[in-house]
């Protein structure tokens, strides 16, 4: 019996912030020698701003948000060099967890991705990173035009795949987003580590 | 005194179906029926007015495959026939790239893309076929909101590119796009294969060490 298990990228398949400081993974940590850009104020004058209101749901490019923000941050450079070094620099992947996540898919397990990305980051990790040869399909908040944890977004996934024999099962690291995909009628699991997934009931039976 | 070079990318850079020379064209979609299921032609329905928004940035190429795949008989993954093409239509033009690096080392030039591109590809374009390592920047329409030949294109690129002494050279292969390049000012020269690149008089100066010595006089 197949089931359909999703999993978020940032702080779950790909290291990132962490609830525990000491397993938080910065991408960004030589940002100001590298490009010259304070990293505190790049997260609180863009990503906690434009990034996450507008970027993520697809309703201003990436590349557009740069363009008007990196200036003021006293970038000088070309955008689609700050936007290469961002991509290739926030790529620690989870390798441990890539791995378990191998183990379903030969067990026959059908994988999604749900992440709250925009699109030129969503096709890096799909083409660059390859997480397309282990999951079906990723559902990305530019794509759908809603991010987790709003309703519309589980809406689109819910429609996208169909009637399920058993509730979809999901992990992400986020608490408010749990929530809301508990609410929508999924299992879904809050990872902090690796142990969350594979200490999993249906995780172990399935890869017994 | 410095000059920026710009180059349209379908048709320049990378080798396109549409080269009047039959001959000349080079295809990124000959196995698409094997490999994805799904018949070139009917692919090329994709490519409507409607487009125009996915050129300009208005709508994502996402979200535009994920309503056409369907209806051309694909019920795989959007995100995998994204990473098929663009994987595949990238079939550079090899002699204009030794010109660029030729150009590159010239002083006093700086080198731009200039091409009407939604954000994918554009990403592909300048970070996996390693553009940015000849290119300064890349200016397409997506980014923009504007694709060539709006003239908003050409303002929008010169906002990047700062005031200049000398005209942009502007290397593309649409006639409508080189008329409104020269009406906009710049200087732009049809392309149609790398002759008309190396034999452009400055470009033959700059790549050619005692020639840029004569231009800097």
């Amino acid at each position: 019996m197949t089931r359909t298990v999703l999993f978020d990228v940032d702080g779950v398949l790909v290291h990132g912030y962490h609830g525990r400081p000491e397993k938080h993974v910065r991408w960004n940590e030589n940002l100001l020698a590298d490009l010259g850009v304070d990293p505190d104020r790049f997260n609180r004058e863009f990503i906690y701003d434009v990034f996450v209101k507008k970027v993520i749901v697809g309703q201003m490019s990436l590349l557009e948000a740069l363009d008007r923000t990196l200036p003021g941050l006293g970038y000088r450079g070309p955008s689609m060099a700050f936007a290469g070094y961002w991509l290739s620099h926030d790529s620690n992947v989870n390798q441990p967890l890539l791995d378990v996540v191998a183990r379903l898919k030969a067990a026959g397990t059908t994988l999604y991705l749900a992440t709250n990305q925009e699109h030129m980051r969503a096709q890096w990790l799909w083409q660059q990173l390859r997480f397309g040869e282990l999951f079906e399909d990723m559902f990305h908040s530019a794509r759908i035009g809603h991010a987790k944890p709003a309703k519309p977004y589980f809406d689109w996934v819910s429609n996208r795949l169909g009637p399920q024999a058993e509730p979809p099962l999901f992990f992400d690291d986020r608490e408010d987003i749990v929530k809301a995909a508990l609410a929508h009628g999924w299992e879904a699991v809050q990872y902090e580590s690796l142990e969350d997934v594979t200490g999993h009931p249906w995780v172990i039976r399935q890869l017994q | 005194m410095t000059r920026a070079v710009l180059f349209d990318v379908d048709g320049v850079l990378v080798h396109s179906r549409f080269h009047a020379d039959e001959a000349a064209r080079r295809y990124w979609d000959e196995h698409l029926l094997a490999d994805m299921g799904v018949e070139p032609s009917r692919f090329q329905a994709l490519f409507d007015p409607s487009f125009e928004r996915v050129l300009t940035g208005q709508k994502s190429l996402v979200a535009a495959l994920d309503e056409f795949l369907p209806t051309v008989g694909y019920r795989g993954s959007t995100m995998d026939f994204i990473g098929y093409w663009i994987a595949r239509d990238s079939h550079l033009n090899f002699p204009l790239l030794e010109v660029i690096k030729q150009l590159r080392s010239a002083r006093g030039v700086r080198l731009y893309m200039a091409t009407n591109q939604e954000h994918i590809r554009a990403t592909y374009l300048w970070n996996e076929l390693k553009l940015r390592h000849l290119f300064d920047d890349m200016f397409y329409a997506a980014r923009f909101g504007a694709a060539k030949p709006n003239p908003e294109f050409f303002r929008r690129a010169e906002e990047l590119l700062g005031p200049m002494e000398q005209k942009p050279l502007f290397f593309d292969d649409s006639e409508p796009v080189i008329a409104a390049a020269n009406a906009y000012g710049w200087e732009g020269v049809l392309f149609g294969n790398v002759d008309d690149c190396i034999g452009h008089p400055w470009i033959a100066a700059m790549t050619n060490p005692a020639g840029a010595a004569t231009i800097v006089k």
